[in-house]
């Protein structure tokens, strides 16, 4: 009698065969629900980018200039109109000289802009009527001017040592923009694109103007980057500014030479507001502006290992500190405190008891449920049965929704609420549960909250302005995440965990 | 023939059997082939309409739609398995997921862009999504310019460059060309109108083979073309299905030109010329993807086989064959595979009379006939293997069965990249249909 087993040892090619199709039975569904991490492996191997002559050409220079300094020299205010309600409209976060496109690969689609251009982009940190005055120096020498394109517009004069030769002006009201040559003899409309929600503006200077040409030989080119309000009447549609604001004009001015510019890009080192400041009114004479210099080979910030590998010890010594004195406290607290700080001290199922009792005598508690939201959510993540991984999570969210909305209800909400539900959608796959998006409006939420809390919460807001940026990054929203991450480093934040994810990306020198 | 019609009418006595049979219930008729066993059916079924129950509605959330939508693909998915007539609904499902595909993708378009059409706005902003074809165009410049010289988004879940490569991965690896008649979103428009007459008005046989050169000329068109000019060639001035996701901005001449050859590309060669030949002219002879999965089938662990002894040259695999993957010549040189462009669609295991075509593993040597029966048999004789224990091995290696390996694995490939597309294409038409009863109120 032949053995049992005999039929696969003269099938063993079909048996290996079958092997193989059953792992792929299982492995397809599987790949999907784990594309994220199959993508993450393809772009570790791949790092593919897009040639960047459809977006603009590779950067030359990148600026970026601190958020909430939209003040001018130091007190203005924005115009009373409505359009000038929503947010930092006149706030500009960042400047992005490009290198000039020669014969962009765009015409390989039969619509796009063709042709050989150079890109500059303005991003501001909210969207809005800005109007934003470029003066650049591309190296005309004498040829160039001191003094605005139009007078009494921005009421400033530029540095002797680089009068500008060509100007742009960005209207961000109605996304169009113009550029205009020293000597006024060419005077065209620009191609203008969009991005990040209309908060940016790209405009695409044609290389066939003979001011623009001199790039091309990758000389250093010095841009003035001058943010005023939109007005259609105002000389150069730089709306005036007085002591008090108005429908029509901005306010908090003191001087009738005070630049009308709510913000602007300054040198390293120099002080935007003494710049801004040195106006003289008993002579006449306009404050002098100074300009960045874009060259070719300055590239964007780089990230430092050392310091990088440093913040990281600290961060984690500030974590197991904290941890250790929530543990001594734990005693000391009852109710809901100590619910909470057992959830953060990562006691669940102690957590998850307490909760439970709080619920059991106040089941419409917005944070109670909250934090028990997230630690449903968070036994998802524990359970190795994916079914029930994706129930778990559903039901926290479930959950955290409740106390979102009951606590928006009580009229005086809670942080805790969005903070939980943020924090679980930057945890869960992005690709299963698509929640990234909403996470980040969770943090935006938060952060204004603890920023109405007051200054004593400044480091708190900068820790929900990373966390917002984490979740646009995760949402595929570069530019909105680096708003956020500007954000949190303009608040000088000192907390290492912070700083660690804003000197990873960058934004912390 | 008689005997077959004899046999055929016998078993129509009865009003319920033709439905019965369609279910698999009934006892099968002699033409029925592939067909798997209830309790397999059941299992594999149960295993796929799983996954179909968590991608449609686990991720698209309960709804009518989505209710629909699983009732039919865990529908179709049994009767390919159990009905005896996997070839035919295949093809159902195929089409369907072209059908489910379109409107979706348009209705994406315009929620997001408020046009089909592509803007230079979508191109600034590398907007513009991306489908696998385009692969065939970015390979070589990647390797030249170490840039995409695609405007598309490279991270996200939906059409972008990562997210696709996956997808063609995780094909290339387990379906191969088989992509092109399970899963593709555009190729069940050409399945669908190669299915529009009876008869074909125009014949390919003896142009098989030039049929498939073409195809892989067109692969090395495309290729050496997007290196050459660095931009996506086929996007830009040939790709046929432009007219049903979307188009470049009619904005000067060249526009206006590439959107003529849009237009005449896809009724020239997905609607009339399937209509005539009654092949799927656009995948046999124009697709570069098509091309390119052809040429990397091997590494597929699924492919069909042909059993040389037992063919007896009648040609009907070549006469159904949809990409002309059999031809006349290949069944005379006795050769055991189709050409590489085999699409493992089912047809010709349908068509063959003596049973001679058969999906095999790759890595065997010659085709398994009937493991389920050997290891049954093989059980019958041990002494100590009880009657439980015989079902269940049977079971066992009637699952592994290729034929079934390979069905289950392309439907849950094909579902869930149509999954969300599907669910909102029946919401837009139940939203309709209730607003023609409601007066859109």
């Amino acid at each position: 009698m032949r053995q049992p087993g005999c039929f696969f040892k003269r099938h063993w090619q079909g048996a290996a065969g079958a092997a193989i199709g059953v792992f792929f039975l299982i492995a397809t569904p599987l790949s999907f629900i784990n594309g994220a991490v199959l993508q993450k492996t393809l772009e570790a191997v791949l790092h593919l980018r897009i040639d960047p002559s459809y977006s603009g050409g590779e950067v030359m220079a990148v600026f970026r200039d601190r958020a909430r300094d939209d003040v001018g020299a130091g007190t203005l205010e924005y115009p009373l109109a409505d359009e000038f309600q929503n947010g930092h409209a006149l706030d500009l976060i960042k400047y992005t000289v490009h290198e000039p496109v020669v014969d962009s690969r765009n015409g390989g689609f039969a619509n796009a802009d063709r042709g050989s251009y150079w890109q500059v982009d303005v991003l501001m940190a909210d969207r809005g009527p800005a109007c934003v005055h470029l003066y650049i120096d591309t190296g005309g020498g004498a040829l160039g001017s001191t003094q605005s394109a139009t007078s009494r517009s921005e009421l400033v004069r530029f540095d002797p040592a680089h009068p500008w030769d060509l100007f742009v002006e960005i209207d961000f009201k109605d996304a169009r923009a113009f550029v205009e040559n020293v000597s006024k003899t060419i005077h065209r409309p620009l191609t203008v694109f969009s991005f990040s929600e209309r908060r940016g503006l790209a405009v695409r200077l044609p290389l066939d103007i003979p001011e623009v040409q001199r790039v091309l030989d990758g000389r250093s080119t010095w841009h003035y980057v001058l943010v005023g309000a939109y007005d259609d009447y105002a000389p150069g549609h730089f709306m005036k500014t007085q002591a008090n604001a108005s429908l029509h004009a901005g306010g908090g001015s003191v001087s009738s030479l005070e630049p009308r510019v709510y913000d602007c890009l300054v040198p390293r080192g120099v002080n935007k507001a003494k710049m801004l400041s040195s106006y003289d009114d008993s002579s006449g004479r306009l404050a002098t502006v100074e300009p960045v210099e874009a060259r070719k080979g300055v590239a964007p910030a780089a990230s430092d290992e050392k310091r990088i590998a440093a913040l990281e010890a600290s961060a984690a010594a500030d974590a197991h500190a904290a941890n250790a004195a929530l543990l001594r406290d734990i005693q000391n607290k009852t109710g809901l405190q100590r619910a909470v700080a057992l959830f953060q001290a990562g006691r669940d199922a102690e957590a998850r008891a307490a909760f439970t009792a709080i619920l059991a005598t106040a089941p419409e508690d917005p944070r109670a449920l909250a934090y028990q939201g997230a630690l449903t959510a968070k036994e998802g993540g524990a359970t190795k049965n994916l079914g029930a991984a994706i129930r778990f999570v559903n039901e926290g969210f479930a959950l955290m929704d409740r106390a979102v909305a009951l606590d928006q209800k009580a009229g005086t909400p809670f942080a805790d609420p969005l903070v939980a539900r943020g924090m679980v959608a930057i945890s869960v796959p992005e690709t299963v549960f698509n929640k990234s998006a909403q996470g980040a409006e969770d943090f935006g939420a938060a952060a204004a909250w603890f920023e109405g809390a007051g200054p004593d919460f400044a480091e708190t807001c900068a820790e929900m302005f990373v966390d917002q940026g984490i979740a646009f990054e995760r949402a595929s929203e570069a530019e909105a995440a680096e708003i956020s991450f500007i954000k949190a480093a303009s608040l000088d934040p000192k907390k290492a965990s912070t700083i660690l994810q804003l000197v990873k990306r960058g934004y912390e020198e | 023939m008689n005997g077959q019609l004899e046999h055929s009418m016998e078993n129509r006595q009865t009003i319920l059997d033709p439905a019965l049979r369609l279910l698999g219930l009934a006892e099968p008729l002699a033409s029925d082939k592939d067909r798997a066993s209830l309790p397999v059916a059941l299992v594999v079924t149960a295993f796929a309409g799983y996954w179909t129950l968590f991608f449609v509605m686990g991720l698209s959330k309960v709804s009518l739609g989505a209710l629909l939508v699983s009732v039919w693909f865990i529908g179709l998915f049994y009767l390919i398995i159990r009905s005896g007539k996997p070839a035919v609904y295949r093809r159902v499902f195929f089409v369907s997921i072209a059908l489910f595909f379109f409107p979706s993708f348009i209705a994406n378009l315009v929620a997001a862009r408020g046009s089909m059409a592509l803007s230079a706005q979508d191109i600034f902003a590398n907007e513009t999504p991306y489908c696998h074809i385009v692969s065939t165009m970015t390979v070589l410049p990647w390797a030249l310019t170490r840039t995409v010289i695609f405007p598309g988004r490279l991270t996200g879940s939906y059409a972008s460059i990562y997210s696709m490569l996956a997808i063609w991965l995780v094909a290339s690896l387990t379906l191969g060309r088989g992509w092109c008649a399970w899963v593709c979103f555009y190729g069940g428009w050409d399945d669908l109108f190669s299915r529009a007459r009876k008869r074909a008005l125009i014949s390919l046989e003896g142009k098989e083979a030039s049929v498939r050169r073409f195809s892989y000329a067109m692969l090395a068109f495309v290729a050496l073309a997007s290196l050459a000019s660095l931009s996506a060639v086929y996007c830009v001035w040939l790709c046929p299905f432009k007219l049903v996701t979307e188009y470049p901005a009619i904005t000067g001449f060249t526009g206006y030109l590439a959107t003529m050859i849009f237009i005449l590309a896809f009724f020239g060669l997905v609607v009339v010329m399937p209509a005539l030949t009654r092949k799927r002219f656009q995948c046999a002879a124009y697709c570069p993807f098509g091309a390119l999965q052809g040429l990397i089938d091997g590494i597929s662990p699924f492919r069909i086989r042909i059993d040389t002894a037992a063919c007896i040259g009648c040609g009907a695999c070549a006469r159904v064959c949809p990409v002309l993957a059999i031809d006349k010549a290949l069944i005379e040189a006795k050769k055991a595979v189709p050409h590489l462009n085999c699409v493992k669609c089912g047809e010709c295991v349908a068509a063959c009379p003596r049973g001679a075509i058969r999906l095999a593993f790759r890595i065997a040597s010659a085709p398994l006939v009937a493991p389920a029966a050997a290891i049954t048999a093989k059980a019958d004789k041990a002494p100590s293997t009880s009657a439980r224990e015989r079902r269940m091995g049977a079971m066992l290696a009637e699952i592994v069965q290729p034929r079934i390996l390979f069905a289950t694995t392309a439907f849950v490939f094909g579902m869930v990249i149509s999954s969300s597309f599907a669910v909102r294409s029946v919401g837009m038409v139940i939203v309709a249909v209730a607003g023609l009863f409601t007066g859109g109120r």
